[in-house]
C-alpha cells in the first residue's frame, strides 16, 4: 500500500479514527502493530513473517544482554549476524555470487554463480538499521531493553516509516510510544502542511521530472548537454520523492501523535560534503557515522591515509547499501573521496567560507560535485557512463541542444514548488494569510499535474 | 505558522474550495470541455462506416503489434479477401472488447471471420491499460453505457471512485488538458529562448527521443516490466481469471451472430531471444487453448513458430516493417487459408490450430 494510492486513504482514515477511539495507550499501540502488519502484508504476506522474526530475534536478543551481561557479546553478535545474514541474503546475495564468479573467472578459476530467485522485502535496509541501532544501544548502555513486545514492534514496525524511513533511534522513538497520547490540535496543525508538501512533492514534481530523467538515462549515447539535464531532472526527481515520501511519513505520524525524525534540511543548498550529509538523508547519515565511522575510529585517527581508509569503507558502504550494483558503491566511495579531500584542505566539518563570492564559489562546486554524484548514481551502468563520457559530444548545437534547453526549463518549473516552500519557510512563516492561501493553490496542483499513472518511491528498492 | 494554526487549514481549504468551484462554474458557462464522454466519438467512427459499406469478410483487431506486423495490402492480395484493421497503439483487452462489440458488431456488418492478436496473457488482463490515454481511447468507442467494460476494467473501490471523479469533476477530469498546458507554455519558453518557432523543441525531442536511439535492452525491459501479469493473475487461476476477463463476452457475440473467431499469439523479443517461455505462461496458454478448443474457436500460436526469429524484430516486441512484416503477413496469410478451407468444410469441429505445427 503505497502513500498515494486511494486504499492507503481508506486505510489512514479508518486506522486514525480506531486509533484515537481506543484512548487506551496500550491497545493503540497493539492496534498499530496489527494494522502496521496488515500495511506492511499488503505487499506480500511473507513480508510480515520476515518483519516478525527479524523483529523476535532482536527483542529476545536485548533481554539476553540484560539478564546475562558477561553474555551480552554473544547476544549482539548474533543479533548482528541475523540481521546482516538475512539483508545479505535477499539485497546482496547475488550479487557477491555473480562477482566472485567472474573474479575466479578473470584469474582462470571457471565457477558458475549459484544465484537465488529471492524478492526483496521492501524496506528490509531501513528496519534492519532500526533494529542493529537497538540491540547496539542495548549493548553501549545507552538505552534500557524493552520488556513490552507489541512497544518495541511498533517502534519497529510503524508504517509510516517502514518502508523507507526516515530509520527512528529506540531512544527517541519509544520513548514516544511509552507515553500516553492524548489528541491535541497542534498535531493536525504541524501534519496538514506536511501532507500538501508531500504529495505536491511526489504527484507534481518527482513524476513529472521522472519523464525527461528516465528518458536520458535510456539514450544510448546523449550529449554531455543532455545528460547534464538528465542529470538536473534526476536530482530534482530523487530530492522530492525521497523528502515526499518523509513529509507524507512525518505528517501520518503526527496524526497518531507521533514525531518522526527530520531527513532534510535544504540539501542543495550545502557548500561541503559533509555540510551535504547533514542534509541529506539525515537519519541515515547520522545512523553511518553513530555505528560504523565513530566505531571504525574515523573521529580519531591522525593518520590521513587510516582516514581516508574509514571513510571511503563508510561510504563505500554506505553506496552499497543503496543496492547490490556497482555503481552505487562507486557512488558511495565518490562521496568517500570528496570528504577526504575537503578534510585534507580544511574544509570538514563545520567549516564555512567567509564572504557572499566564497560561498557562493563553494555552493557552486558542492552543487556541481553532487550532481556528478547523481550521475554515478543513476546512469544504467558503468560502462555507458564511460562511453558517453568517452563520446564527448558537447551537444551545444542541433536538436540535443534545443531538447537539453527544454528539460532545463522543465526542471526549473517543476522546481517552483520548493522555492514556494523556502519562502514560506524562512519569508513567509510570519504572515497570516500568504501560507495558508499557498497551501491551497498547491493543493491544486496535486489535483491538476499529478500524472494518472503514478510512481513507486524511489527509496522503496533500496 | 505560528498564529491560530486552525484557522490557517480553513484558509487553506476555503482557497483550495475557491478556486475549485471557479473552475466549475466558468466551465459550466462557457460549456468548454475537452474531454470527450463516451458515446460522443463512437457515433463517428469512419471504421463503421467502412465496415456497413465495403463489408469486409474478415477483421483483425489488435494494438501497433498488430499494426507493425501486417501489411493488409499485401494480405489482401494473398488471400484475396478484404479485411479491416483495427487498433489502437497500447490497445489492449477492453478496447478489443470495445472495438468488437461497438465497432465491427455495432456497424450491422457480420464478417465471416474475426481475429484478436495479442501477447503473453493480455487477453485475460481486463484492468490493464485503461487510464490515463488509454482511457481517452476506450472512451472513444465506448456507448454511453458501458456496464461490463466499468465491471471488468474497474473492479476496485477504488479504480471506481476515481472513475466517477473523472466523470463529474471537471478539473480532475481535465488533468491530462492542464499536463499538456504546462508542456506546451515550457516547450513555448524554450522556443522563445532559442528564438526558433513554438513547435521546434517538440520535433527535436522526439527526433531525440527516437526509439532508434534509445538502449533496446533497457526498452525491452521496461516493456516486459508493464506487460508483467497483475498480482492477481499469477495467484489465480485460469477460471477465475477468465471469468474476470472479457473473453466470454466476446465469444457469446460472436457465438449468437456465427461469426468465426480466432485468436492470434504474438511472439515477443523475449521469446525470440530466449527461446523459452515462463513456466507459468506455459499453462496458462494450455488453458487458454482448451478453452478456446471448447468454445470452437481458432487459436494461432505465433510465440513458438521458429520462423519468426530475433532478425525480424524492430522497436521492443513490433516486428520490423522491412524484415519481420512481410515474413509474419505470409504466416497469417497460409493460415487464414487453412482456416477458411475448415469454415467451409466443418462448422462443429474446433479449429485449433498452430502455425508451427
Amino acid at each position: 500500500m503505497i502513500f498515494t494510492s486511494v486504499d492507503f486513504c481508506l486505510f489512514l482514515v479508518f486506522t486514525l479514527v480506531i486509533y484515537w477511539a481506543i484512548r487506551n495507550r496500550h491497545a493503540q499501540n497493539a492496534f498499530l502493530v496489527i494494522m502496521s502488519y496488515l500495511c506492511y502484508g499488503w505487499i506480500h504476506p511473507w513480508f510480515s513473517m520476515l518483519l516478525l522474526f527479524q523483529s523476535t530475534t532482536d527483542y529476545l536478543g536485548a533481554l539476553g544482554m540484560k539478564k546475562y551481561p558477561t553474555q551480552k557479546t554473544l547476544f549482539l553478535g548474533t543479533s548482528l549476524l541475523i540481521n546482516i545474514g538475512l539483508l545479505s541474503l535477499f539485497k546482496y546475495f547475488n550479487f557477491f555470487t555473480t562477482n566472485t564468479s567472474a573474479f575466479l573467472t578473470a584469474i582462470g578459476l571457471t565457477v558458475r554463480p549459484t544465484t537465488l530467485q529471492l524478492l526483496l522485502p521492501a524496506g528490509i535496509s531501513f528496519y534492519t538499521f532500526e533494529t542493529i541501532s537497538y540491540s547496539l544501544d542495548v549493548y553501549r548502555g545507552n538505552i534500557e531493553p524493552r520488556t513490552n513486545f507489541i512497544d518495541y514492534s511498533l517502534f519497529i514496525a510503524f508504517f509510516p516509516h517502514l518502508i523507507a524511513g526516515p530509520i527512528q533511534r529506540a531512544g527517541q522513538f519509544l520513548p514516544q510510544l511509552e507515553t500516553p497520547r492524548v489528541w491535541k490540535q497542534e498535531f493536525f496543525d504541524e501534519a496538514w502542511p506536511l501532507l500538501i508538501r508531500g504529495y505536491v512533492e511526489k504527484l507534481v514534481i518527482a513524476d513529472n521530472v521522472a519523464v525527461y530523467a528516465d528518458k536520458v538515462f535510456m539514450l544510448k549515447t546523449p550529449s554531455l548537454m543532455l545528460l547534464l539535464a538528465g542529470t538536473l531532472s534526476f536530482a530534482l526527481q530523487i530530492y522530492a520523492d525521497f523528502m515526499a515520501y518523509t513529509d507524507i511519513a512525518r505528517g501520518v505520524s503526527l496524526l497518531f501523535g507521533l514525531r518522526l525524525s527530520q531527513n532534510f534540511d535544504s540539501p542543495y543548498l550545502a557548500i561541503s560534503p559533509s555540510d551535504f550529509w547533514r542534509r541529506w538523508h539525515i537519519t541515515f547519515s547520522t545512523w553511518v557515522r553513530d555505528y560504523l565511522y565513530i566505531p571504525l575510529g574515523g573521529s580519531r585517527v591522525n593518520s590521513p591515509l587510516k582516514f581516508a581508509i574509514v571513510i571511503l569503507i563508510t561510504m563505500g558502504l554506505s553506496g552499497l547499501w543503496h543496492g547490490a550494483q556497482w555503481h552505487f558503491v562507486i557512488w558511495g566511495l565518490y562521496h568517500g573521496l570528496l570528504l577526504f579531500i575537503y578534510h585534507r584542505l580544511g574544509w570538514g566539518g563545520r567549516w564555512r567560507p567567509q564572504g557572499i563570492v566564497r560561498t557562493g564559489v563553494a555552493w557552486c562546486a558542492m552543487f556541481g560535485f553532487t550532481l556528478f554524484g547523481w550521475l554515478l548514481f543513476r546512469s544504467p551502468s558503468l560502462h555507458w557512463l564511460v562511453h558517453t563520457l568517452q563520446t564527448f559530444d558537447v551537444g551545444l548545437n542541433g536538436d540535443s541542444f534545443i531538447s537539453a534547453v527544454t528539460i532545463f526549463l522543465f526542471v526549473a518549473y517543476y522546481s517552483l514548488p520548493l522555492f514556494l516552500w523556502m519562502a514560506i519557510d524562512r519569508a513567509l512563516s510570519s504572515h497570516r494569510w500568504i501560507p495558508p492561501v499557498l497551501y491551497g493553490c498547491t493543493a491544486m496542483a496535486i489535483v491538476m499535474l499529478a500524472p494518472e499513472k503514478g510512481k513507486d518511491f524511489i527509496y522503496f528498492q533500496f | 505558522m505560528n498564529k491560530k494554526p486552525a484557522s490557517l487549514f480553513v484558509i487553506a481549504l476555503l482557497t483550495f474550495l475557491s478556486l475549485t468551484s471557479t473552475y466549475e462554474i466558468i466551465g459550466y458557462f462557457l460549456q468548454n470541455d475537452p474531454i470527450p464522454r463516451r458515446g460522443e466519438r463512437l457515433r463517428k467512427d469512419n471504421r463503421i462506416a467502412f465496415l456497413s459499406i465495403k463489408k469486409p469478410p474478415i477483421v483483425l483487431i489488435g494494438n501497433s503489434l498488430l499494426d507493425e506486423a501486417v501489411d493488409d495490402a499485401v494480405l489482401m492480395s494473398l488471400i484475396r479477401r478484404r479485411i479491416l484493421k483495427i487498433w489502437s497503439g497500447g490497445a489492449e483487452s477492453a478496447w478489443w472488447y470495445l472495438a468488437y462489440k461497438n465497432v465491427v458488431i455495432g456497424s450491422g456488418h457480420k464478417p465471416t471471420a474475426v481475429y484478436f492478436f495479442f501477447r503473453d496473457y493480455d487477453l485475460t488482463e481486463p484492468t490493464s491499460r485503461v487510464t490515463g490515454p488509454y482511457e481517452l481511447a476506450l472512451d472513444a468507442i465506448a456507448s454511453p453505457d458501458e456496464p461490463l467494460l466499468d465491471e471488468l476494467a474497474y473492479p476496485r473501490w477504488s479504480d471506481r471512485l476515481l472513475l466517477f471523479l473523472r466523470r463529474h469533476w471537471s478539473l480532475y477530469a481535465n488533468a491530462r488538458f492542464f499536463q499538456q498546458s504546462v508542456n506546451r507554455t515550457v516547450k513555448s519558453c524554450a522556443a522563445w529562448l532559442i528564438h526558433e518557432d513554438p513547435w521546434t523543441p517538440d520535433e527535436a525531442i522526439q527526433r531525440v527521443f527516437d526509439d532508434q536511439r534509445m538502449d533496446l535492452q533497457l526498452l525491452t525491459r521496461r516493456q516486459i516490466e508493464a506487460s508483467a501479469p497483475s498480482e492477481d493473475s499469477v495467484n489465480a487461476s485460469f477460471d477465475w481469471q477468465l471469468r474476470n476477463s472479457f473473453l466470454p463476452a466476446i465469444v457469446a457475440m460472436s457465438r449468437q451472430r456465427h461469426i468465426l473467431l480466432t485468436f492470434v499469439r504474438m511472439k515477443t523479443r523475449d521469446e525470440a531471444i530466449s527461446h523459452r517461455q515462463p513456466r507459468d505462461l506455459l499453462i496458462y496458454i494450455n488453458h487458454l487453448r482448451n478453452y478456446l478448443a471448447s468454445e470452437e474457436c481458432g487459436f494461432i500460436d505465433g510465440a513458438i513458430d521458429p520462423r519468426i526469429g530475433i532478425e525480424h524484430f524492430g522497436i521492443g516486441d513490433h516486428l520490423s516493417r522491412s524484415v519481420g512484416r512481410p515474413i509474419f503477413t505470409s504466416i497469417l496469410a497460409a493460415s487464414i487459408i487453412k482456416e477458411s478451407h475448415r469454415w467451409r468444410s466443418s462448422n462443429t469441429n474446433s479449429r485449433v490450430t498452430t502455425v508451427s505445427s
